[in-house]
């Protein structure tokens, strides 16, 4: 049996503020993929806010550690008596409406920009996928070079009138002052 | 005796908030305390949940806080009453004691107001 690791008070009350910090995948679970979650995240409390809170729970488990608790106790005790970590997050976005706002609103461009990058190189990558596929198959299968036009243009100035011409009709063009 | 329901704690959270105030500066843990010390017990709060009533009651301008550094070196967030905060006080405490008298007079009938 491995032994356990030491109770660490500074680790574990970073990780249970950490989810403050950050807003878990909810809402856009279902459109944002696991890779992109990170550009949706939004701080839930203001440094503000969290710094208050870590005082709060240093407090707290400080009396609780002089009542006779061990450290991981009074950690799991002050965290209890704080509340729903979730309903918490609700009631400071109830009154810190606007930054919550501003977060997520900065959230939503960031997201957008990746998402245009990405709507541009997949039509980029989609375009000369089908433009490579079928611009072969038109010239297999009815035996022309792809480009009819260069072509017709070539045989008109083959040989013909147009070509001994075109000297003419330049000089003509000179002459008008 | 009994806890209070969420609703009467929640309706009673600001005129105690800014009676504790009243007596002077405290940070969030310490009106925490104080509830819980006054109360015997009776009103529990969650205590996560004073924050936003004091950020609101700040916003609203019946309060103001200030940040210092305690002895321990620990940052704290002092909030202390403005004299907004205790014009609200004033007017809960009339409307408190309207109810209080109001439940005390029907609850304890004297011969002569029935």
């Amino acid at each position: 049996m491995e032994p356990t690791a030491p109770f660490d008070l500074t680790l574990a009350l970073d990780g249970w503020l950490a989810q403050f910090r950050q807003k878990r995948r909810t809402a856009h679970r279902w459109a944002t993929p696991r890779w992109a979650a990170h550009r949706w995240a939004t701080p839930r409390l203001r440094p503000d806010d969290l710094e208050e809170l870590q005082s709060h729970l240093l407090d707290q488990i400080d009396d609780l550690m002089a009542g006779g608790k061990s450290a991981e106790q009074a950690f799991q005790l002050a965290i209890g008596q704080l509340g729903e970590p979730d309903l918490l997050a609700k009631e400071y976005r109830k009154v810190h409406y606007w930054y919550a706002f501003r977060q997520k609103a900065l959230a939503f461009s960031r997201a957008t920009v990746t998402s245009r990058r990405i709507a541009a190189f997949s039509m980029l990558f989609v375009a000369i996928t089908f433009g490579s596929i079928f611009g072969q198959k038109t010239s297999d299968k009815h035996g022309m070079p792809p480009n009819k036009k260069t072509e017709a243009v070539k045989s008109l100035l083959k040989g013909d009138t147009t070509q001994k011409l075109l000297p003419n009709k330049l000089n003509l063009l000179n002459q008008v002052p | 005796m009994s806890k209070l329901s969420k609703d009467l704690v929640a309706a009673s959270s600001v005129p105690i908030i800014l009676s504790i105030l009243a007596g002077g500066e405290h940070y969030g843990y310490q009106i925490i305390q104080k509830v819980r010390d006054v109360s015997g017990g009776d009103i529990e709060w969650a205590d996560g949940m004073l924050y936003p009533i004091l950020h609101k009651l700040e916003d609203k301008g019946m309060i103001e806080s200030y940040w210092q550094v305690s002895d321990n070196g620990r940052k704290r967030k002092y909030y202390l009453i403005r004299p907004e905060g205790r014009e609200v006080l004033a007017v809960e405490r009339t409307n408190w004691s309207v109810i209080h008298v109001l439940l005390q007079n029907l609850w304890n009938p004297q011969p002569h107001s029935i």
